[in-house]
């Protein structure tokens, strides 16, 4: 009697009912932007879905594009901030 | 009366030619007819509009003295207080507000001066829009263009006044919210000075940088509900501890032997060739040749920028924890990153808005006024998501204001002028020193005596 010939199976991997894509750790997958928003909105308590995360943190990118722009200009340590602002 | 101005209304009602409660039953059946195609108004007051009406009537019939607006039909943009109705702010969370208990003050004050309020407008939602899109009410319409956008957040108000439904309205301002919409619109609109009127009593955005005024389609008429406005209020810890200043006597002097000259550099940057046009057009009538840099104006939007994110997140934060879902997604997610901003960033913006400030006011020991685009460019089409500025791909909805957060971040008074291009208007930003709306006006209405600047019909 013949055999089938088995299949050849590389050295060391797992039976194939167990075999599954190889994925990177989850944090090392994790937007860390993403993260910032979660670990912040839940500081907030302001529960949001996965769904806004691009939007929020594309929102984000942007507010603290401008912000940098503000915080490069050089300012004494004196200098009084406008809370209430009188033209 | 559809396109009169609201001067002539209150002549003709001071001269008995016409009754206040015919003029108002004219304009309650205009907005009835037009609305369905501006989506100007959210709510429409006929039964208070007759009373105030009929009191104005009576009074003249009676012989007592008849404020400056007898008779003028004017709304307001859904943030003011009206009693009797929530005040929505252009957001469906609003609704469930109890009616407010009393008008905000600059109602009274045109009620005063015998107008008559005829209605609240739509607008963007909590104000944090520059197009007069709202998810809620639906988008307020362009009358040049029906398919465009009238700027915003004070859409209704724009396209009320400029689609002839009134003559006057009100709208609010804390980064280019009146004039936007005075730009796409083609009608005149006043940011007066931060703290020259009152805000009592109506929903606020970002308090450091949130101002109201008016809207109309002649300089005459800004400039009578302007006066008619103005004076201390208690009830709005931000409005000025000053006497009232009259500009309508200031306007024949006209804008002889003021200084003025144009903005260059950031307020060149990005700006479409029309906006460009508009301003050379009104150089040109103004025979003025002066160009001028405002100082640091792109970091100032910035900071505009940053603070309108934060102190407007912190405002609605316990909204947002609460009810998010119910927020239009568009300001939702804005407001959300604005309550990420780090505080240090804040603090550090409010600082460099006072050394702004200062080196601005510098410039006004140069001039009397500085002329800028209100606008990058004429209005979008209405759902239109981007655009390019110097030739980079940019979201409408937040770079629209680019001309005028740098203006607004230090409470200078602006006139928006509407400068009629074809196919549709474009405003021009006339800016004076702090507390000179009069000089702003003055040149307006020489600008408009000259034919340089008018409020087109439209043709909807």
């Amino acid at each position: 009697m013949i055999r089938k010939p088995r299949k050849s199976r590389s050295a060391g991997m797992p039976p194939r009912k167990t075999r599954k894509p190889i994925k990177p750790p989850k944090a090392l997958k994790r937007d860390p932007l993403y993260e910032f928003i979660e670990v912040g909105t839940r500081a907030l308590n302001i529960k949001i879905e996965k769904a806004w995360l691009r939007a929020i943190g594309e929102h984000l990118l942007v507010t603290w594009r401008h912000g940098v722009v503000v915080a490069v200009f050089p300012l004494p340590d004196d200098a009084e901030p406008a809370p209430v602002f009188e033209a | 009366m559809n396109w009169s101005t609201a001067s002539e209304i209150a002549d003709a009602v001071a001269s008995g030619q016409r009754s206040a409660t015919s003029i108002t039953e004219s304009a309650l059946a205009r907005i009835a007819n037009l609305n369905p195609k501006l989506n100007a108004f959210t709510a429409t007051m006929a039964d208070r509009a007759r009373v105030k009406a009929h009191a104005v009537d009576r009074a003249h019939s009676e012989g007592r003295p008849l404020g400056l607006l007898a008779g003028v039909p004017f709304a307001v943009k859904n943030l003011f207080d009206v009693a009797g109705l929530p005040t929505l702010a252009g957001s469906k969370i609003n609704r469930d507000r109890a009616p407010a208990a009393r008008d905000a003050t600059l109602i009274e004050r045109l009620e005063a001066a015998s107008a008559v309020l005829v209605g609240a407008l739509n607008m963007g939602e909590y104000a944090y829009d520059f197009t007069g899109e709202n998810v809620h009410d639906g988008a307020s319409r362009n009358p040049h263009d029906l398919d465009r956008m009238t700027g915003g957040s004070s859409g209704g108000s724009g396209g009320a006044v400029a689609g002839g439904l009134v003559p006057l309205a009100l709208g609010s301002d804390t980064n280019g919210s009146i004039r936007v919409p005075s730009s796409f619109c083609g009608i005149f609109g006043l940011k007066p000075t931060y703290g020259r009127l009152s805000r009592a009593r109506t929903f606020p955005f970002v308090a450091s940088l949130d101002h109201v005024g008016p809207f109309a389609r002649t300089v005459k008429d800004l400039t009578l509900a302007y006066d008619a406005m103005q004076g201390h209020d208690p009830d709005d810890p931000v409005c000025a501890d000053r006497a009232a200043e009259p500009a309508l006597p200031e306007l024949a002097r006209g804008a002889d032997g003021l200084r003025i000259a144009v903005a260059v550099g950031y307020f060149r940057k990005g700006a479409f060739p029309e906006a460009l046009e508009a301003v050379e057009r009104v150089a040109r009538g103004l025979g003025i040749r002066r160009e001028i840099e405002i100082p640091e104006a792109e970091r100032a939007r910035s900071a505009a920028y940053v603070i309108t994110a934060a102190e407007g997140a912190a405002l609605h934060l316990d909204r947002l924890r609460t009810r998010a879902k119910d927020f239009d997604p568009a300001v939702r997610d804005r407001l959300i990153a604005g309550a990420l901003v780090p505080a240090a960033l804040v603090v550090q913006a409010q600082k460099f808005r006072r050394r702004y400030r200062a080196r601005v006011l510098e410039l006004f020991n140069e001039v009397d006024a500085i002329i800028a685009p209100a606008t990058p460019c004429t209005a979008p089409f209405i759902g239109q998501q981007t655009f390019f500025l110097s030739g980079i791909e940019l979201p409408v909805r937040p770079n629209l204001g680019i001309y005028t957060q740098p203006i607004s971040f230090i409470g200078l008074p602006v006139v928006a002028v509407p400068v009629p291009l074809k196919p549709m208007p474009i405003g021009v930003q006339i800016i004076a020193a702090s507390w000179r709306e009069d000089i702003a006006l003055r040149i307006a209405h020489a600008l408009e005596k000259a034919g340089v600047v008018c409020a087109q019909r439209p043709t909807f």
